[in-house]
């Protein structure tokens, strides 16, 4: 019993060294993430308050053959303790005006050679920091200007043996040492270029070259503007761009909805007082230049070209059905010929009679709903029958040869299969509404009106048709266009 | 009999414990500074030997040192009576977690409570006290768990006021010693969690045995390997860019070896130094950048295609640039930088590596 009881007690207390082992292993897995706040760097040990800049890179003013004292501190802000190399190396350009530097293997000729660093291998704590003295010894015989190089941060590690292209990362900081002479701070600009990248969208490529023998802190812009001059949008921003060295740069213009002809111009200003030194703001002699003024089209996006399709596609048969109703309308004023209504001519008579659509018919002689005929009006109706088929539908069907008339003779198809008007007698609607308002007041919206047996309405004729001797008066071409 | 020692529950529950706390026990290895009052803020309702309050305490004291107690502010005996100062700053700094306040005084009764609060961004933001003894005594009062940024801190100010009305409290030394962690800007390769990847790489596709030149394809920034840039120093000015280790004499190490930086045709070997054919290719500007949350992309601009060439050069090429507008204590992540590379005819099968080196300069 006391075995069996020792025994359950000892694997508890397993289970439970095991649990806090996992615990443990998860907590630093889990604490060693959460802690990670950024990658390894250096910054300047000993900035200069006057100068905001020299908080991230090295700026100094030297005569020949001086050494300057100046320090780093490497910065571990990672959750590992890594070992790093520190190390100085020339600079090299890299593309679109990009300050680059040289590789550790490669030859030290400039500012590379000018520093010696303290030491060249630091260890560092996560979250923590070193700072490592070094001196800049600038050679007598060097060339007034601007010299730059870098001093760089990298981890300390085997390099990966895998196929394919291995990287390691490392971080840099400038060091800028102007040695004082003659100093030329000149900047010239090459033409806009627009290069397209597809469709709806391109880039705006602007080269600015330096002349001079220092970087000048360069403020870039491009304006865009459309062709009322009206500014579109500004890119760029403050650039250095480093001695000799030509710096592009790229903007990518997105199309707009609708696409549209647009101006870019380049503008540059810097500091061209000789006397200027990077990082110290307030410039005594501002210097702008300008590109010539560049235009072009910009297409518009797929969603656009689709919008401004279908607008032009409603344009065009708008504009085609007004030229139809014009052609009807000349062809009816052409062809369609006097009638005097008699007794018992209804719209819907005249309409099978004479092979018309009834709308068509009620329109062109300005007949309004319920459309009562009184013996003796003069209408205009189409010519006579012709067999079946009377001129109007015949002459339409010419027409339609055409594309304008096809569209036109499908009008008067559709027209054809409405629903033929009811056509009452007034005093029984009179008489009918009398009794539904002493019945039933609702009622009055009911088709009461609508015909039991036969579908075609009743037609009235108010009086008994007169007989007008007079040539009954020709419609007016504004009366008729004015109701079709 | 070692290992029953090993065994041996007692053993093994201290032993589960020391691994525990040394693994589990948070880094102490952030870095402090003390900052001290550098001014008096509209808020000034104590008494003092001097016109200036925050003179009479900003001495450089550091405890356990005594401070000069000849000069100080006091609070007349009212509760309700605040001084509240501006203090210095630390440049520079990514994130200040822990801010100590430390207080050289006494009241006139023994352990009479004092407030001490942080303002900072123009409000209260975090209350604390100090309890002041019968005589002269440093005490503090901590606030831990804080996640100041530069601009938090650039900003910060400390008030003091008296809990118990009819007690007059003395100051005569004040500094707060703050902890932070070190801006820096930096560059690293990581996977879609943010964790940095310990051996990145970019795969280049796989191409079988052609009398005629072809070129092999990859992708730098993946999504399981983006290019994240962080810069949480206070200058916006940088450049991102890519290099071969081994400079403009570099090549595709290999049973028989190429070059990346041959600008000749069809991958044949140029007039540079070496006898290799083959060049490689950078597109940046089809690249994406995404911005940490609450940050922008403003300023930053993607590197145009380019070619790696000996004869022009072009030994590195960049692949993201800031201007002085870009926002600092941010981070972005580059992706989908296409790589192309043209490998000479007839170049026998196996296996081909390249050392590159992605660099960031502060500039």
């Amino acid at each position: 019993m006391n075995l069996n009881f020792k025994k359950t007690q000892n694997i508890k207390f397993y289970k439970l060294f095991l649990f806090l082992i996992l615990i443990t292993i998860y907590s630093k897995i889990f604490y060693s993430q959460a802690i990670e706040y950024s990658g390894f760097g250096g910054k300047p040990a000993f900035p200069r308050e006057d100068n905001p800049r020299t908080e991230s890179i090295f700026i100094h003013t030297a005569d020949p053959g001086k050494t300057i004292d100046e320090g780093i501190r490497v910065i571990n802000n990672t959750n590992e303790t890594k070992a790093f190399v520190v190390y100085a190396a020339d600079y090299t350009k890299s593309t679109d005006g990009g300050f680059a530097c040289k590789q550790y293997s490669q030859d030290k000729k400039g500012i590379g050679n000018w520093v010696i660093l303290d030491k060249n291998e630091v260890t560092l704590y996560p979250m923590s920091e070193e700072t490592i003295p070094f001196t800049i010894n600038v050679p007598e015989d060097v060339e007034v200007g601007e010299h730059n190089g870098c001093i760089l941060i990298q981890e300390k590690k085997p390099p990966s043996e895998s196929a394919g292209i291995s990287i390691s990362v490392r971080t840099g900081l400038r060091v800028a040492i102007t040695i004082p002479g003659e100093i030329i701070r000149k900047l010239s600009l090459s033409d806009i270029l627009v290069k397209r990248k597809g469709l709806d969208k391109l880039t705006l490529s602007l080269s600015v070259s330096n002349t001079g023998n220092v970087s000048v802190d360069t403020d870039v812009k491009v304006r865009v503007s459309n062709l009322l001059d009206k500014e579109i949008i500004i890119f760029g921003g403050q650039y250095p761009i480093f001695r000799s060295d030509v710096a592009t740069y790229n903007y990518d213009v997105k199309s707009p909805t609708f696409g549209s002809i647009y101006k870019a111009k380049g503008i540059v200003t810097y500091d061209g007082n000789a006397a200027a030194v990077i990082g110290e703001t307030g410039s005594s002699n501002p210097i702008t230049i300008e590109t010539r003024p560049i235009y072009f089209i910009v297409f518009p996006t797929l969603k656009g070209l689709a919008i401004i399709l279908s607008v032009i596609f409603f344009l065009i048969f708008l504009l085609l059905k007004i030229i139809i109703k014009k052609k009807r309308q000349k062809w009816i004023m052409k062809n369609w010929v006097q009638y005097k209504a008699r007794k018992g001519d209804d719209i819907n008579s005249l309409s099978d009679r004479y092979n018309v659509n009834w709308k068509l018919l009620a329109k062109t002689n300005k007949l309004r709903p319920p459309y009562i005929i009184k013996s003796g009006d003069i209408l205009r109706v189409p010519p006579k029958m012709d067999g079946n088929k009377n001129t109007f539908t015949r002459n339409l069907k010419k027409l339609g040869k055409d594309n304008d008339n096809r569209i036109s003779k499908r009008a008067s198809d559709k027209i054809k299969s409405v629903k033929k008007p009811k056509v009452v007698n007034p005093n029984n609607i009179h008489n009918k509404l009398e009794s539904d308002f002493n019945s039933k007041p609702n009622s009055i919206n009911k088709p009461q009106l609508k015909p039991k047996s036969k579908p075609k309405p009743k037609t009235f004729t108010k009086s008994k048709p007169a007989v007008n001797k007079e040539p009954p008066s020709k419609p007016s071409v504004d009366e008729i266009s004015s109701i079709i | 009999m070692i290992f029953k020692l090993i065994l041996n529950k007692k053993s093994l529950s201290l032993l589960s414990l020391f691994i525990f706390f040394i693994i589990f026990t948070p880094h102490t290895y952030a870095l402090n500074t003390n900052i001290r009052p550098n001014g008096d803020t509209t808020t000034i309702q104590w008494t003092s030997t001097a016109t200036t309050h925050y003179t009479e305490i900003d001495e450089t004291v550091v405890q356990p040192t005594a401070g000069t107690t000849t000069d100080n502010v006091n609070n007349g005996g009212t509760a309700t009576n605040v001084d509240r100062y501006t203090m210095g700053t630390i440049s520079s700094i990514a994130q200040a977690t822990q801010i100590v306040v430390w207080v050289y005084g006494y009241a006139s009764k023994n352990n009479s409570v004092m407030s001490v609060d942080l303002y900072y961004d123009g409000s209260l933001q975090n209350q604390g006290t100090v309890t002041l003894r019968g005589s002269y005594s440093w005490t503090s009062a901590t606030f831990t768990g804080l996640t100041l940024s530069q601009s938090n801190l650039d900003s910060l100010e400390i008030s003091i006021s008296g809990d118990s009305t009819g007690r007059t409290y003395y100051v005569a030394t004040l500094y707060a010693d703050v902890t932070y962690i070190a801006g820096s800007l930096s560059v690293d390769i990581v996977d879609s969690t943010g964790v940095s990847v310990s051996s990145p790489s970019i795969s280049m596709s796989e191409k079988t045995f052609d009398f005629s030149n072809q070129n092999s394809t990859g992708t730098f920034g993946a999504s399981s390997q983006k290019i994240r840039v962080n810069n949480t120093t206070g200058s916006p000015s940088w450049t991102l860019s890519l290099a071969a280790v081994g400079g403009s004499t570099d090549f595709w190490n290999g049973s028989t070896d190429y070059d990346y930086n041959d600008p000749s045709s069809n991958a044949n070997d140029g007039s540079d130094s070496d006898s290799l054919g083959g060049q490689m290719s950078l597109n940046p500007s089809n690249g994406t950048i995404t911005p940490q949350s609450g940050c922008s992309n403003t300023g930053l601009s993607l590197g145009s295609s380019s070619s790696y060439n000996e004869e022009s050069s072009i030994n590195s090429i960049t692949l993201m640039s800031s201007t002085a507008s870009t926002s600092t204590n941010c981070y972005w992540d580059l992706t989908g930088v296409s790589v192309n590379q043209s490998i000479p005819r007839e170049q026998p099968a196996g296996s081909y590596s390249i050392r590159m080196v992605l660099t960031i300069v502060a500039n």
